[in-house]
């Protein structure tokens, strides 16, 4: 009892301690007006954030100049996540100094905040946020920017009748926006007479779109509309220029930027936008405020610079009027927007309509001689593409077809050699070092990174501007691949090498933490936005073109004959040279190599210095494919080389090398076959790895051998020895999580004890919301947790079941009883009660059919196929729009009730979810300490010896799936019931990465860890919102948490909570003693009845 | 007395190796049979074939009256033919009671329900094991202090009696011994030997492999020895140790 109430007590005071700290109310003057701003300042869209940023400070130092009032920007990158921007409004709404909320650079962020925004009467001005689904949504959400439908409906008129466009193909990104604009785009151009060849979509994201726009060559359409971002729409019309294609490119106003004419290449010469901003504009305003832009940023401003300016400019117009009228509160600020009239701003006047939408004028530009030029004064500029469509004449049907997918097997060959390149290196790291390292597609970045860095005369790192040596193209490459070389082998050295006798997960999660880090750090040093690789002379030459029909440029022959040359050379030095059969002597075995003198720590070394090498090659020749460098350039290419890898048979260089061929030439045909084939073809290589690994685990070219069971415990190993200081805090822990270990149930009652009390007493949503997470998260890690902890597979698409549970429930009330038959969520309340062990069995069963395929699979080659299974299950929920309204996501999913009573409240909410919390830890407890629980770890401890014991394995892992299944299906269901919310977004590989580093972080195999790493990490992400500089810099709290667990893996591989070992015993039950006295003789059972003759 | 198992014209082939050709084995209930061979002999391989581990390439095999070749290791354990290995594999971070459950892991038949809601069958069957691990404990020889302990923080010698309780845990019929002698001095392995006497005394059959011979011929009722994964000789121990292709083979003299 003592334990009980000390322990209690310590959790309090910690919790107190932390209550006090965050208490969000901060002094501020009382004529100062806060601003709320949040967008997806960091990750791929990040952009968009960051310009309309950049226009409201602007605005801010402008209006503190003037200074009536204090303008004080509060800056919160919600990463493009819905659950983030949830918490962020809820953070807003509980801070009472904030005033007013603007940002929102996606559609699906304002429409997860607005229903929060609207509960604590905060008034928002979006400025990139055009789904026409926010008209009219709340009376506090207002946007000075046109939505989607009108623009892009004014767009299809222009390019019908003012251009004179009548044969166009409308392509678009698989998104709300892409869709949505490509939609009013199709209906303007049809009305007013052109017409629509078809219609393709693409993944956010993609870089290779020659597959889809060879089929769109098919087509010879005189226009191809892109509705879509830049970076996308400058790929496409680069490739589709590559292609022979000669239509006049349309796009949107997410492209209107000047990144468009960087990417492009001069192949977007010619583009007709659309945009709110006009630059050249007559008004004042608009020459100001270009004026102040180029004054502080040193270049010209774009469209959401100059919206987030005007949304500055409004607020100052609203506030004005609210001060004539008494106290600027939420209220009156609110009331004044909608009284604002014509306030001008860069953009021309805004005024807000009752919807919450704006008034405004579209203009139209066009892309000449690298600059948008304004075609209010007509179409003439307008330089018409020279040229035209390969030969038509007497090709026919025959012809074409051949010309098509010839043309597809050109491109496969460009997009294998690379893919295969990049194979091969993961195969000699895998096969020399035996792990899965995820930091590669990082150093594939880095090679890139580095080389068009040496290719610039000057550049921007971290904001400062360098001068650079302007190398031409192969110095700069030839540099860059040692340069990256000498990373990965460092990588090694801290990372991976002390690690080799650790816990067996151990160097995996390191190298997603060097991944994460590197990643992070690559967006602060080069920016958000994409670096244009710099054209040189052989890179700037006309395509070649065979039979007059299939289209190459001499770059790719280049990309080919070094991917080919480096393979061959690699595979000389692996067969011929000393050092490569040192290599390939550490790879057979490690201890015996050391043991005939092979120094493998050097020999090592050397795999990740070549591997690191050919990932920077294969980067940079990537890079300059596609025109441009990336932070997160690396993920999917990465994720492409695992697949190519384990396609040939992980180990296997030949095997590696076919892999990857094999896999550009499925996907390229399988994109041009299918129908919607580009959205699709991200799916094809999982499918193929899917099929491969049922029938032929060992790969096309791999060895059985390969797939072995994981090498030692999950838990028992060492790491990195402390230095002193550092051991004597573990050793206070660890005492201190062994007397609380002693006492199971108190630590359960006190957290309990703790978690009731939070959740009565505190007052602000904003926590509460936190709460909920923390202990939703904590659930869902939980479920990861007992088939990674305890039964030891290594799941990497756990995400599909959380998913699954989602989906079901909100494909139920909202799709089909709400919109189907009409029915009132109010009315059929106990049905969510029922969805939860419903969902909880679909996402049970997904996981019992899920599980069968991988049960003859082993260790690495388990987390490669589950990781595989998790992608397809996303790819599905984003392509197929009929069941799960794909990318747009699925709104309105009622709160739950309880007779009717809504559940609606953030306590009601934290309350409900730590009743899930607690039953689903009170079962896993339950089958944890029984025979089951103990038999999940003894096959996670030695496979065959659990065997020996009787244990059906394969049997109990499926047990294991299913019950992590049912755990993340019945999460996945309460989850989207508290989001109202859900899209394909919240089920991304990151979440399940996120998932699993949560599990370390705490500790892994106890019940407590996923719990405490939940807690620690979503305090540690809203601690760090607060402070200055990372909200300037919100990647560096990724790239902080990549440094915590690299070192906390080092040093501590069984995480924070490790000393709490779990008893597999039901407590109370262990001190039994002997009541018999002969041994052996014992009770009849199942098994010693089957006596034979 | 009958045979409880029956081997024969066992064959197992790696690649192109035949790592077992033909062997017959044939061990009778309630012996305490002897497995023995040079180094590379096949005995850990055939060992393996018996239990399930290594596929069969041919050959019949009946354990107990039941057909059991081609059966999964679990599924031979179920019918009560339990092991220890060669290299002791105790599982990491489980304590000595915890891994000792696991070997009766077969003995429990309670549904899921029945163990998320307490139900007194499974805590009474939780307890009957419970106790009788303690006994196994005591019966192997080991101190009642070493049950709440990490199996794998134990001595090698105590490993050793940890994996053996553990196969004894299921009440199987036969218990395979891979080399349980290994690795200890002479006292402890009187001590072993006292032990797997006292195991046959209390009605279970043994098949061990063992290299002492002294040990063996002490201990065996009968030895069946291996060379070249062929069987060379069968018998009662003084027969078998007499004959001059075993001295030849134990020599190394080729045959």
């Amino acid at each position: 009892m003592s334990i009980f109430t000390k322990t209690t007590e310590g959790i309090g005071i910690v919790l107190l301690w932390i209550a006090l700290v965050l208490a969000p109310v901060r002094a501020v003057a009382k004529d100062t007006i806060t601003i709320g701003f949040t967008a997806a300042l960091s990750g791929d869209s990040a952009a968009f954030g960051l310009n309309i940023r950049k226009g409201l400070e602007l605005a801010v130092e402008d209006l503190n100049r003037r200074g009536d009032h204090t303008y004080r920007l509060v800056s919160m990158d919600d990463r493009g996540e819905a659950r983030e921007g949830a918490l962020i409004a809820q953070r807003f709404c509980s801070d009472p100094t904030v005033d007013v909320v603007m940002g929102y650079s996606s559609a699906s962020i304002a429409l997860a905040a607005a229903p929060i925004l609207d509960g604590c009467k905060l008034p928002v001005i979006a400025s990139a946020a055009t789904s026409p689904a926010l008209s009219n949504i709340s009376p506090y959400f207002h946007r000075n920017v046109l939505t989607d439908t009108v623009q892009g409906g004014m767009m299809g008129q222009y390019a019908a009748r003012t251009l004179g466009l009548s044969r166009i193909y409308v392509l678009n990104q698989q998104d709300d926006y892409g869709i949505g604009v490509a939609r009013a785009f199709s209906d303007g151009a049809q009305k007013a007479g052109a017409q629509v060849l078809g219609t393709e979509s693409y993944l956010v994201g993609t870089r290779d779109f020659r597959t889809m726009l060879t089929r769109v060559r098919m087509a010879r359409p005189d226009a191809i509309f892109i509705g879509g971002y830049y970076t996308e729409a400058a790929g496409i019309a680069r490739q589709a220029r590559a292609l022979g294609i000669q239509a006049r490119f349309l796009s949107t106003d997410g492209a209107l930027n000047t990144e468009l004419m960087k990417l492009g290449h001069g192949a977007v010469e010619g583009m007709v936008l659309y945009g709110m901003f006009d630059p050249s504009a007559a008004a004042p305003e608009t020459a100001q405020f270009v004026r102040a832009y180029r004054a502080a940023h040193g270049e010209d401003p774009g469209a959401w610079s100059a919206l987030g300016y005007d949304a500055g400019k409004t607020l100052e117009a609203a506030v004005r009027l609210a001060a004539q009228n008494g106290q600027v509160t939420r209220e009156s600020l609110n009331a004044a927007f909608a009284q604002v009239k014509a306030v001008p701003g860069a953009t021309g006047p805004t005024t807000f309509q009752p919807s919450g939408d704006r008034d405004g004028v579209l203009h139209f530009f066009a892309v000449d001689h690298g600059r948008f030029v304004s075609l209010a004064g007509g179409v003439a500029p307008l330089a018409q593409p020279q040229g035209a469509y390969p030969a038509k004449q007497g090709a026919g049907p025959v012809g074409d077809t051949i010309a098509y997918f010839g043309q597809l097997l050109a491109n496969a060959v460009v997009l294998g050699a690379i893919y295969a390149l990049t194979a091969v290196a993961f195969t000699l790291v895998y096969g020399v070092v035996r792990l899965v390292n995820f930091a590669f597609g990082e150093l594939f970045m880095l090679g890139a990174f580095v080389t068009v860095s040496l290719m610039l005369s000057r550049i921007q790192l971290v904001g400062f501007t360098l001068p650079m040596p302007a190398l031409p193209f192969l110095l700069a490459a030839l540099l860059a691949v040692p340069v990256t070389a000498a990373l990965g082998v460092a990588v090694e050295r801290i990372a991976y090498r002390p690690l080799r006798r650790a816990p067996r997960l151990a160097p995996l999660i390191t190298s997603i933490a060097v991944s994460i880090l590197l990643q992070s750090l690559a967006q602060t040093v080069w920016g958000a936005e994409e670096l244009r690789f710099p054209d040189f002379a052989l890179s700037s030459l006309p395509p070649l073109v065979l039979f007059g029909t299939i289209y190459f440029s001499v770059m790719d022959l280049v990309v080919i004959g070094a991917a080919v040359a480096a393979m061959l050379m690699l595979a000389l030095f692996i067969s011929r040279s000393r050092l490569g059969r040192a290599m390939r002597a550490t790879a057979e075995d490690q201890t015996a190599a050391q043991l005939v003198g092979i120094p493998v720590d050097r020999v090592i070394a050397a795999a990740f210095a070549i591997g690191s090498g050919f990932a920077a090659l294969s980067g940079l020749l990537y890079a300059q494919t596609y025109g441009f460098a990336h932070f997160s350039m690396g993920f999917a290419p990465g994720l492409k080389a695992l697949i190519a890898a384990v396609l040939g048979g992980i180990g296997s260089l030949p095997g590696a090398a076919l892999g990857g061929l094999v896999l550009a030439v499925a996907e390229t045909i399988a994109g041009g076959v299918l129908p919607d084939g580009a959205a699709w073809k991200d799916a094809v290589g999982f499918v193929l790895l899917v099929l491969l690994l049922l029938f032929r685990p060992q790969g096309l070219l791999g060895r059985r051998e390969m797939n072995t069971a994981g090498r030692g415990s999950l838990l028992d190993g060492t790491g990195v020895a402390f230095g002193p200081v550092a051991r004597r805090i573990f050793a206070r822990v660890d005492a201190g999580m062994a007397r609380i270990g002693h006492n199971p149930r108190g630590l359960a009652l006190g957290a309990l004890a703790v978690a009731v009390l939070l959740g009565l007493g505190l007052s602000s949503d904003y926590w509460l919301t936190c709460l909920t997470m923390i202990v939703l998260y904590g659930t869902l890690a939980s479920g990861l947790n007992l088939i990674v902890g305890f039964a030891g597979l290594l799941d990497l698409g756990f995400v599909a079941f959380w998913a699954v549970g989602s989906y079901f429930t909100a494909i139920l009330f909202v799709s089909v009883l709400e919109h189907a038959m009409g029915a009132a969520p109010r009315q059929i309340w106990w049905l969510f009660y029922l969805d939860l062990p419903l969902g909880g069995l679909l996402a049970a069963g997904l996981a019992v059919l899920l599980g069968t395929p991988t049960l003859r699979l082993r260790g690495d080659y388990l987390a490669i196929m589950t990781l595989g299974f998790g992608e397809l299950v996303r790819i599905v929920a984003t392509n197929w729009i009929g069941l799960t309204n794909g990318p747009m996501g699925i709104r309105g999913i009622p709160a739950p009730a309880l007779f009717g009573m809504p559940l609606a409240s953030a306590r009601a909410q934290f309350l409900a979810a730590l009743v899930l919390a607690i039953m689903v830890v009170f079962v896993l407890t339950r089958l944890v300490r029984s025979y089951i629980g103990r038999a999940w770890v003894a096959i996670r401890e030695d496979e065959d010896a659990a065997a020996g014991m009787g244990i059906p394995v394969a049997r109990y892992k499926l047990y294991a799936y299913a019950t992590s299944g049912f755990i993340g299906g019945i999460t996945g269901v309460f989850y989207a019931h508290t989001q109202h919310y859900i899209s394909p977004l919240n089920f991304d590989l990151f979440e399940n990465i996120l998932l699993l580093m949560l599990i370390v972080l705490g500790g892994i195999g106890t019940f407590a860890g996923p719990f405490v790493g939940s807690v620690i990490w979503f305090l540690f992400l809203q601690f760090s919102l607060g402070i200055p500089f990372v909200q300037n810099h919100p990647e560096t709290r990724f790239a902080l948490l990549g440094v915590v667990l690299i070192l906390l893996v080092l040093f501590r591989p069984q995480g924070l909570a490790a000393g709490l070992r779990v008893a597999l015993i039901l407590p109370g039950l262990g001190r039994e003693r002997p009541a018999s006295a002969a041994p052996l003789a014992t009770p009849a059972t199942a098994a010693s009845t089957e006596t034979g003759a | 007395m009958s045979a409880i198992l029956h081997a024969c014209g066992l064959k197992v082939r790696f690649g192109g190796l035949e790592a077992i050709g033909g062997v017959d084995l044939c061990v009778r209930a309630g012996a305490i049979h002897g497995l023995i061979g040079p180094n590379g002999a096949g005995k850990t391989t055939l060992l393996n074939a018996l239990s399930g581990f290594v596929r069969l390439a041919a050959g019949q095999l009946r354990f107990n009256g039941h057909e059991i070749a081609g059966r999964r290791p679990d599924a031979i354990a179920a019918l009560g033919l339990s092991r220890t290995f060669q290299n002791i594999r105790l599982f990491g971070a489980m304590t000595v009671l915890e891994s000792l459950l696991v070997g009766a892991h077969r003995q429990f038949d309670m549904g899921a329900g029945a163990i998320v809601l307490g139900s007194a069958r499974s805590k009474v069957a939780e307890r009957a094991m419970i106790g009788r691990a303690h006994m196994l404990l005591d019966f192997v020889g080991l101190g009642a202090d070493t049950a709440a302990r990490v199996a794998t923080t134990l001595s090698y010698g105590q490993q050793r009696r940890v994996e053996i309780a553990r196969a004894l845990m299921s009440s199987p019929q036969l218990v395979l011994l891979d080399e349980p002698l290994a690795g200890m001095n002479a006292l402890e392995k009187q001590e072993i030997a006292t032990l797997v006497r006292s195991v046959r005394a209390q009605g279970t059959t043994l098949l061990l492999i063992e290299h002492d011979m002294q040990i063996v011929r002490d201990l065996c009722d009968h030895l069946t020895v291996l060379d070249h994964g062929k069987r060379l000789a069968d018998g009662p121990p003084r027969d078998v140790l007499a004959d001059p292709a075993v001295q030849a083979a134990y020599l190394g003299r080729g045959r």
